[in-house]
């Protein structure tokens, strides 16, 4: 294993080289030959995981909402209206997404396949979870620079969280599926194009 | 220059692109900057030793008297590659700074010149964001000698100045546009406490609280705001001119990367949904460079069509840098985000660079200001 080192300065990847490794019988997933079907089931999963995460986007909202309490010139950030209508359009899109899902939930409840649907979700919280970050992160100001204090100096208290969560969210559009390939799945699955 | 460089800017700024790649290679810059203090002497000695420094000085000051649009083809040239050097801010912001400070100001021009000193511009103070207006930190005359006190959140490049130039109040209400001077602060200045911090970009940059500072007046008492209004607008131009040079790398690095990468049996570049991305990025960049020029030429005009201009031309310059990096490390798909390659390094820059010395949204409120006014003069 080799530890890959990432813009967002969190370690959360490796490569991985396999030399002749001998695993049991036993280990072998379902049958022989079948791994990419059956990937391709994960990742459908995976992409439902997207859904469940789209439910914390409220709570993003409501960090965004605190960092633009910040005063500036003796006026609250949120209280500028240029900032406040980003807030809100970036709320409603949230309420969307969220709509969406405990739609989808509901369908899967009643025992119906969400078919490509998994993808929408994956698409819609990955550029949420981007704007939303970006959000925050223009709420902080100047003091987005100080991402690391040097000889212990004592940071912003969003840092480094904010801009590590604005690194990170880039990520989300290109694992489980990058976004263009998502496009490829709705457009071919669901429009049948 | 028009809207094209002359032979000599072109020079400046291919010497600029093949200093970058020739210093700073991904490697190098990986293995070494943050890392290894040496190496980044080092490499401001280079810069220093080919007169970069000089660019921007007048010549009656021992500089080379360049124009505005001289520095942008440099700035330009160091974006290609970039050179994390606090290159804008001691080859021009400080420059620009000094222009009226007489020989206390010689003598640290003289020493960025020679690269043996570093100097970054306190501007900036706590719940203030980028107002330089905004000044309560306190200048008072005492036995023929002034003292600073009060705070600025943040020094752009300060981590490893040797003297800060520091707007400070001799007059006047906090957010009164009279009454502000501008002072040289060593920094080991008994009373100054320097706050250093490492941004993603590896720029270092600091936070200032002084309690008693002595300081030496740089510019007229009390007249100080145009000069500070005015040297960081041509900050701004030069951070534009970089953000030009590094939106236009990571884009040709994309298009090399969609030509090169097979997936699915073909080149991903021959996906029409790509080309179509690829080209948005190319268009991006060309909006980029024309404001960019249009702004830097504006630099002498009066105020507010300056204002009007370079405020345009922030916000423009850091929507473009930001969509253009972002889809180039969204179209290297995994490898875009990794170290190693210099793709997500030009994102980082661009991200900061939206908080350099103001974000778009403030800006869009001063390009709104100054049209409105531009607008209401008679023809
Ligand atoms: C943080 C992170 C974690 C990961 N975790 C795992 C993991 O646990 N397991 C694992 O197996 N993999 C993992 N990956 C790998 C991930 O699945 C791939 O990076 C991703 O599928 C993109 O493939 P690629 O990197 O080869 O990009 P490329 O295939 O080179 O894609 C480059 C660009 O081309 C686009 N593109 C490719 N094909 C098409 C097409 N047909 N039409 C339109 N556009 C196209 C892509 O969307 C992308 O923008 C991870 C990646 C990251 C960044």
């Amino acid at each position: 294993m080799r530890p890959i080192a990432t813009m967002d300065e969190k370690h959360h990847t490796n490569e991985v080289f396999l030399d002749d490794v001998r695993i049991p019988l036993g280990n072998l997933v379902g049958e022989e030959g079948r791994g990419w079907t059956y990937g391709k089931v994960l990742l459908d999963r995976e992409r439902m995981v997207a859904a469940c995460n789209a439910i914390f986007l409220t709570q993003m909202a409501r960090g965004i909402r605190r960092a633009a309490e910040r005063k500036l010139g003796g006026i609250a950030l949120i209280d500028r209206p240029i900032v406040a209508a980003k807030i809100a359009q970036f709320e409603i899109e949230v309420q969307a997404l969220q709509a969406m899902v405990l739609r989808l939930m509901d369908e899967a409840a009643r025992g119906a396949d969400s078919g490509p649907r998994g993808s929408m979700v994956k698409l819609r919280w990955s550029q949420l979870l981007q704007s939303g970050m970006s959000l925050w992160l223009g709420a902080i100001g100047p003091e987005a620079a100080h991402f690391e204090g040097l000889d212990g100096a004592p940071g912003h208290f969003d840092m480094p969280y904010a801009l590590q969560g604005a690194l990170y969210s880039r990520v989300t559009t290109i694992y489980g599926g990058s976004s263009e390939i998502q496009h490829n799945i709705i457009a071919r699955r669901a429009l049948g194009l | 220059m028009d809207f094209v460089y002359s032979d000599e800017q072109q020079m400046l700024r291919d010497a600029a692109i093949r200093y970058g790649g020739q210093a700073w290679s991904v490697t190098d810059r990986i293995a070494n900057l943050g890392r290894n203090e040496q190496w980044s002497r080092q490499r401001w000695a280079e810069i220093a030793e080919m007169g970069w420094l000089m660019l921007a000085v007048p010549e009656d000051r021992g500089g080379l008297g360049g124009n505005p649009a001289d520095v942008m083809a440099l700035a330009e040239g160091l974006g290609r590659n970039l050179v994390a050097s606090p290159f804008v801010t001691n080859g021009a912001l400080v420059p620009a700074l000094l222009t009226h400070a007489g020989e206390a100001g010689d003598e640290v021009l003289v020493a960025i010149m020679a690269g043996t000193a570093r100097a970054a511009a306190g501007l900036i103070e706590p719940d203030a964001g980028y107002n330089t207006a905004s000044v309560a930190t306190e200048a008072r005359l005492a036995d023929g000698a002034y003292r600073l006190n009060g705070a600025k959140a943040h020094v752009e490049d300060g981590g490893d100045a040797d003297w800060f130039v520091v707007s400070a109040r001799t007059g006047g209400g906090a957010a009164d546009r009279d009454g502000i001077s501008l002072f040289l602060v060593a920094r080991d200045a008994p009373g100054l406490v320097v706050e250093r911090f490492r941004s993603v970009d590896q720029h270092r940059h600091a936070r200032l609280r002084l309690d008693g500072v002595p300081a030496i007046p740089v510019a007229p008492l009390d007249e100080a705001l145009p000069i500070i209004e005015a040297a960081v607008d041509r900050a701004i131009c030069a951070h534009l001119a970089e953000a030009v040079g590094s939106m236009e790398a990571a884009s040709e690095a994309t298009l090399e990367y969609l030509r090169t990468r097979h997936q699915f049996g073909v080149p991903i570049g021959s996906f029409q949904v790509l080309q179509h991305r690829a080209v948005d990025m190319a268009v991006f960049c060309e909006e980029a460079r024309s404001i960019t020029c249009w702004a830097t030429l504006s630099l002498d005009h009066p105020r507010l069509e300056r204002r009007r201009a370079v405020s345009a031309a922030k916000v423009r310059v850091g929507q473009a840098g930001l969509h253009v990096t972002r889809d180039a490390v969204q179209l290297h798909g995994g490898i875009g985000v990794c170290e190693e390659l210099l793709v997500s390094h030009h994102l980082r820059r661009q991200m900061m660079l939206e908080f350099t010395h103001g974000t778009s949204d403030m800006h869009i409120g001063l390009f709104e200001a100054a049209n409105r006014a531009l607008l209401a003069q008679p023809a």
